[in-house]
């Protein structure tokens, strides 16, 4: 078996980094969690780093688990990167401080608490500027009209592959692109699980709420992946059209494997 | 219970493995709503059983195995094991605010994300977030999921491919449009 790199890269680590602090806990959760459960087990903070610790863990942000990784502020850059690398670098002494993952086992008593490691809440405080984020987004894929099956011959014209670009003219907001993303999340989680008609619930809400959504191409292939679990007629069959009109859809395998493809 | 005048091992494994929980817990589908009492049982059951944890698997590898379970029955909507998280509500202090630039920008990559997370399959899906977002081992998650080290190393090895080629992409479009 090759070996596997360490690093998965710079933008790729600072976009997980990011991603592990969007999806952690809240702000504050967590010292309210511990809060909550001393109370359940009649304990008594302040010993041990008890709910005290706790808030300086919520102070500290969402934090992820894991070690502070020192890289040079010049080695990010772009757009993309600057994205991710804002949401998870703190500057030290004209460094970056980038929270990467833990390979470190947490596993034992008096393992570095969370609440020691520089922790993305503290950029609240950092001076350095945003990230110009209004200017990425994703290009929608589809119309919006047809159904994933009634569109299979029209697919091919239309697709598209979605990919960032520019769209100055276009009011958008961050908040839009991050509910779209957590309602097709739901879908394929739905789906996952094979709640079918919660996945098809969350597809025709994602259709009627983002009718110029800049995840088509997401939705779309989740919207083939349900016809085929529904075993629609003619689902298989949009479904090669689809990946014909889309060679490179990155989907291509699980909907290769979920419709019966050779 | 160690007594009652503080726990310094549970608020350690605690600390250190409460932001992986709860990022498990919502991937294995438990609602949002729902995923603060969901942790808090994971923590709870951890604590009432951690005498019967032999130090064969790591505390984060069982913390994820009781995730598991604890998913489980959320997704299954056991009414008993519901009510009986609703009993446990937190103090219901409310979380500061935060800075609505960090949160859009957050919310904007998190996006990205998990539009490549949606186009993996499930086995390659958990292989990668569990390794890649949660800083598992490989033979952590060979355990966990009860595979082959082998078969970890290659979903990994495919999920990590199609994550190169796609941070490869989105930086390639960026380029080209300015």
């Amino acid at each position: 078996m090759a070996e596997l790199p360490e690093s998965l890269g710079t933008e790729a680590e600072a976009l997980l980094a990011a991603y592990r602090v969007h999806r952690g806990p809240p702000l504050g959760m967590e010292a309210r969690m511990l809060a909550s459960m001393h109370a359940q087990l009649g304990l008594v903070p302040g010993t041990g780093g008890g709910a005290s610790a706790g808030a300086k863990t919520a102070t500290s942000g969402t934090a992820t688990t894991g070690t502070a990784t020192t890289v040079g502020a010049g080695v990010v850059s772009g757009k993309l990167i600057a994205l991710a690398s804002t949401l998870a670098l703190t500057v030290a002494s004209g460094a970056g401080v980038l929270a990467s993952r833990s390979p470190s086992e947490a596993s034992a008593p008096g393992a570095v608490p969370i609440a020691e490691i520089e922790a993305p809440a503290s950029l609240l405080e950092q001076p350095s500027e945003p990230p110009d984020v209004k200017d990425l987004v994703l290009e929608p894929e589809l119309a919006d009209e047809e159904s994933p099956i009634e569109a299979e011959s029209g697919a091919a014209g239309r697709g598209r592959q979605a990919r960032l670009r520019r769209k100055p003219g276009r009011p958008r907001s961050s908040g839009g692109l991050a509910e779209e993303a957590k309602l097709l999340r739901s879908a394929d989680s739905a789906l996952r699980r094979g709640a079918l008609g919660e996945a098809q619930d969350l597809l025709e809400r994602h259709r009627s709420g983002f009718k110029a959504g800049e995840l088509g191409q997401q939705a779309r292939a989740l919207e083939l992946l349900l016809a085929c679990a529904q075993g629609q007629p003619g689902a298989s069959q949009a479904a090669v059209d689809h990946l014909e009109a889309q060679p490179s859809a990155r989907a291509r395998a699980r909907i290769e494997r979920e419709c019966g493809i050779d | 219970m160690r007594g009652v005048s503080g726990d310094p091992e549970f608020d350690a494994v605690y600390r250190a493995n409460v932001a992986i929980v709860w990022r498990y817990l919502r991937r294995a589908g438990v609602p949002e709503s729902m995923v603060e009492d969901a942790t808090q049982e994971v923590f709870l059951t951890y604590h009432r059983r951690r005498d019967d944890f032999r130090g064969a698997s790591s505390v984060r590898t069982w913390l994820l195995g009781i995730a598991r379970g604890v998913a489980s029955n959320v997704r299954r909507g056991r009414q008993r094991f519901l009510r009986r998280l609703a009993s446990r509500r937190a103090l219901p202090d409310p979380p500061p605010p935060e800075s609505p630039e960090q949160g859009a920008a957050r919310a904007q990559a998190c996006a990205l994300v998990e539009a490549f997370l949606i186009t993996l399959s499930e086995p390659q899906r958990e292989v990668f977030e569990l390794i890649e977002i949660e800083g598992l081992k490989q033979r952590e998650v060979a355990e966990l999921l009860e595979l082959s080290i082998n078969t970890v190393g290659s979903r990994l090895r495919a999920a990590r491919a199609a994550f190169a080629a796609y941070v490869g992409s989105l930086t390639k479009a960026e380029v080209a449009h300015g």
